[in-house]
């Protein structure tokens, strides 16, 4: 049987790498190699280079990922949860899953390490801080932390950085959702021994 | 220690308690009393408190408390199996400088106009290294911008209607409970109730998933339900059915059950940023306005040195808003995400097939915390093996700043290690650091290719030294893409890596995240990865290191998908050619700016450092100078001052084409020449174009421009197309005043005249 004689417009890898393979030759001749294998031999020890080809397989088209990626994704039930703690049906605008999540303008750019050409998500992480600030009554919020669980583990830090006896107990009053807090247990951690993991008996 | 706000709280030495607000039962308690006790003993109070419901209640601030923390997931932002969502920290003015992680505050340009910034960034870990308080890197901008453009579009009535609703479907969910003879254990609520049930709980949650609906297993008497913005009356009528009830929704009046002395009175959002965008056209145009400010992917090219800013490509991005991958709850039952489990199986399998490791734990949300976790993981199985004592972590001098705040964090001693004038790690001073610290050696942190952007030729024996004197070796995965099919961690030495999925695994940098940073380890390790106490009872010998078990559950789609497709070969031949493009800018700009660290053979490996220092010293042109000047010709700044002070560092990926290398080229080459004209004394540096830049419209405009040069030479450098020009927004944006005068905030409306 012959296989199946795919057009070069369906490999993915040709799309994702930039230059082309005549732009590849050129650049080959500025740097001074003649293949990239000698160019890989040049930079890569071969004290470290792996002999086996990965064993992942041949690359899909975009179409053939998709279509195998939407039958992992109905392997998934979405129910209705009504399990709280942390994570609530939300209801996400469509204009901003349109214009924001879904629009490479917001979701390739960079840390805005560089304030001149950042100053658009630089004012939308503003908003966001007055937005926390405002809600919680408190004078000043960060830009985010990774989720709710670090951000009152560092809570934790700032107290003990902040109070004036540093090295006593924190405490944790029973009724805080246990899943949230990660850090919350006997072990190697920064606060060792102060604290412990309890499953919140209602009273 | 956990316990009882009433009975347990004797202030004595505590140096801080948190609370929920409302808590995991629902109930909504006056904090005053306990904040006050734990304030007036010299502890700091923490409130952890729902946003949504704070349009109604008191403020956290209005009852003492010292810092408030939370999560704006409600905020728009789908549930996705756990994350990523926005966590919140929010303190008093006298705390800000030691508020962790990235505040943006209001300063001015070079022309004195309003410009937003970065603040008091001296707190952070590129700086202050093993002194510093907090190992966090990547925050989660993109998730925090759309929840405030959620309350953006919102607005404050909108906010509190949406609350308003929740809290009378709640009340009319209650009501039908009470009628059916069910206790509820909070006296009062926003959203949630706990039910007790003794003796029906397993019965009632079967009944409910039955109807496709997820109750909470609060323990063996009690059931938990929380209601949101998206509950229907149908899903409360389906509710009662499970608990043996059949009621219409019409069939009850909502009563307000929101204590009556915590009745929110102080406004908020009062700003008009969070009353003017409130049409979908409004919306819409403002978000464009301010995409428009900005330099992303879509514009150019991010050359930026260790950070990988390749392209995420949109087949990868689409399976995101699939429902079944948005829309699951962290801790639904794990049969309704069979999908979720065979994508993270399956990921997990090819991880370890790329790195040569055995194991991976997808949990950790950003490089930090997979540091974080892996160290964790390196101390465990010390203690495990008796050998508790081991905590000094070895860290080479050229190492990211994260390393050793990490290390610190995880209660390790950092011992530097010296690196040669080749910018390797120097073999001899770490040998000798190793054997005088044998008995307590832990780990070393070293990053492969190293930081300096060349591959080290003596890294197996780097690996044996460490492994002889007893300690682990954590190689940050941070430079993995100059590696992918062509050499593996785990078969040349190393235990324990984080990957950067949002670098080397196409995941969107998002403005500032969400970043993924799994951890791989050899077998040996893989019983310290981190725990939940959802998958294992909290029986783990490491516990977790974030709130979801699977971290970033929803965005791990896309490098499943960006693996999938480009295929054994296609991940061989990107690293190939993200060397090719390195190596490639390396030999063009050589002749015009020295590249830094080369191996023997004259090598880069897929970044390379320009070496502009000699300007400084010259001619008064920093990096900083020709950094900004790059916005000029449209392209975002390289890496500055990171690994070594002073120097750019340029890493242009795989992804981008000959012709945006040589763009890049030739503007550097531009620039190269006007600072030939500084040195050959045509005009000082304060008058040239490099230290004016970035150009704006305004100095296009500016009426008594009396520079040394054209306002067409600041604008147009080297003949930028002026149809495509990229315009910055504002001038150089000026440090020391933003840090001088902190606010951030959004400033009153007056200065926005």
């Amino acid at each position: 049987m012959t296989p199946e004689r795919k057009p070069r417009s369906t490999d993915f890898s040709r799309r994702h790498i930039g230059p082309t393979p005549a732009d590849i030759e050129q650049m080959l001749q500025a740097v001074g190699v003649s293949s990239l294998e000698e160019l890989i031999q040049q930079t890569v020890p071969a004290s470290i280079r792996e002999a086996e080809p990965l064993n992942i397989g041949p690359g899909l088209s975009e179409t053939e990922m998709l279509a195998r990626m939407r039958a992992i994704a109905s392997k998934n039930q979405v129910f209705t949860s009504l399990i709280g703690q942390g994570y609530y049906g939300t209801i996400l605008p469509p204009v901003i899953q349109r214009n924001l999540l879904e629009n490479p303008a917001w979701y390739t750019a960079y840390t805005p390490y560089q304030p001149e050409i950042s100053q658009g998500r630089l004012e939308a992480l503003l908003n966001f801080q007055t937005m926390v600030a405002d809600l919680t009554g408190l004078d000043i919020a960060n830009a985010s932390l990774l989720d709710e669980a670090t951000a009152a583990a560092e809570a934790m830090a700032v107290a003990q950085r902040s109070c004036k006896q540093p090295t006593g107990p924190f405490l944790w009053i029973r009724t805080c959702t246990p899943r949230r807090w990660p850090f919350c247990r006997p072990g190697p951690n920064r606060w060792a021994g102060s604290w412990w993991w309890a499953t919140p008996k209602p009273t | 220690m956990v316990g009882d706000p009433e009975t347990d709280l004797n202030p004595e030495g505590l140096f801080g308690a948190i609370f929920q607000y409302p808590d995991t039962l629902g109930q909504i308690r006056d904090l005053r009393g306990p904040i006050e006790r734990v304030k007036a003993a010299g502890g700091l109070a923490v409130v952890a408190a729902d946003l949504l419901a704070l349009t109604l209640l008191t403020p956290p601030g209005e009852l003492g408390a010292d810092i408030a923390v939370g999560s704006a997931q409600r905020f728009g932002v789908p549930m996705g199996y756990g994350g990523p969502h926005a966590g919140y920290i929010a303190v008093r003015d006298a705390l800000k400088r030691a508020l962790p992680g990235r505040l943006v505050g209001v300063s001015i340009d070079s022309r004195g106009n309003r410009a937003y910034r970065l603040t008091l960034q001296t707190r952070e870990q590129h700086i202050r290294r093993e002194k510093a308080t907090s190992n966090i890197c990547t925050a989660q901008v993109l998730l925090a911008v759309i929840a405030s453009m959620y309350a953006v579009y919102h607005g404050p009535e909108g906010l509190r209607e949406i609350a308003q609703s929740v809290h009378e479907k709640t009340a009319v969910l209650a009501a039908g409970l009470k009628r059916l003879g069910f206790e509820r254990v909070n006296s009062h609520f926003f959203d949630t109730l706990t039910i007790r049930a003794e003796g029906r709980v397993e019965e009632i949650l079967a009944e409910a998933r039955r109807r496709r609906i997820n109750l909470r297993k609060v323990d063996e008497a009690h059931i938990g339900i929380a209601l949101d913005e998206t509950t229907t009356p149908e899903v409360i009528e389906a509710v009662w059915q499970a608990f043996g009830g059949d009621f219409k929704y019409p069939d009850f009046a909502p009563e307000n059950h929101l204590p009556a002395t915590l009745q929110r009175t102080s406004p908020y959002l009062t700003h008009p940023v969070f009353n003017r965008y409130h049409s979908e056209t409004e919306l819409m145009r403002y978000m464009r306005r301010l995409a428009d400010r900005d330099l992303a992917l879509d514009r150019a090219m991010i050359p930026l040195g260790s950070c990988t800013m390749k392209l995420n490509a949109a087949a990868e991005m689409i399976p995101i808003s699939w429902p079944e991958f948005a829309n699951l709850h962290p801790f639904a039952p794990a049969e309704q995400a069979q999908g979720y489990h065979e994508l993270f199986e399956t990921l997990s399998r090819w991880l370890c097939e790329i790195t040569g490791y055995d194991a991976v734990s997808l949990q950790p949300n950003s490089g930090a915390q997979g540091e974080y976790a892996g160290l964790l993981a390196i101390r465990a199985y010390h203690r495990s093996r008796g050998e508790g004592h081991r905590n000094v972590c070895l860290i080479p001098s050229s190492a990211h700043g994260t390393n050793p705040a990490s290390a610190q964090m995880a209660g390790m001693e950092v011992v530097v290690v010296a690196c040669d004038a080749q910018g390797y790690v120097d073999l001899n001073d770490l040998e000798a650091k190793a054997k005088q610290h044998a008995d307590r050696l832990a780990a070393v942190m070293v990053t492969y290719p190293s930081t300096h952007g060349v591959f080290e030729e003596k890294i197996r024996e780097l690996c044996d030294i460490v492994h002889r004197y007893g300690g682990q070796v954590y190689l940050d995965g941070a430079n993995l893409n100059a590696q992918v099919g062509l050499a593996k961690p785990g078969h040349y030495g190393a235990d324990v890596s984080h990957l950067n999925l949002h670098k080397t695994f196409a995941i969107p940098h998002g403005g500032g995240g969400p970043g993924m940073g799994p951890i791989a380890v050899k077998a040996h390790l893989a019983p310290f990865l981190p725990g939940h106490p959802v998958l294992d009872g909290g029986t783990a010998p490491v516990g977790p290191v974030a709130a979801a078990p699977y971290g970033s559950a929803s965005i791990l789609p896309i490098s499943f998908a960006y693996i999938w497709m480009m295929g054994s070969e296609g991940l061989k031949r990107a690293t190939e050619v993200a060397i090719l493009n390195a190596n490639y800018i390396a030999s063009r700009l050589e002749p015009y700016f020295p590249v830094l660290y080369k191996n023997e053979k004259g090598r880069v490996a897929h970044e390379c450092i320009l070496d502009p220092r000699a300007f400084k010293a010259r001619c008064d042109i920093t990096a900083e100078d020709i950094a900004k000047r790059l916005i000029d010709f449209g392209f975002h700044a390289p890496t500055m001052s990171f690994p070594v002070p002073g120097t750019l560092m340029v890493e242009p990926t795989e992804s981008e084409s000959k012709h945006e290398l040589d763009r890049f080229i030739n503007a550097m080459i531009a620039i190269r020449q006007e600072i030939a004209q500084i040195e050959r004394g045509e005009l000082t540096a304060e008058e040239s174009p490099l230290r004016h830049a970035p150009h704006t419209v305004l100095d296009l405009a500016d009426e008594h421009w009396n520079r040394k040069y054209t306002r067409a030479q600041g604008c147009f450098p080297a003949g930028q197309s002026a149809m495509d020009k990229y315009w910055s927004p504002v001038n150089r944006v000026d440090n020391v005043y933003g840090d001088r005068n902190i606010v951030c905030s959004c400033p009153p409306v007056e200065e926005y005249a």
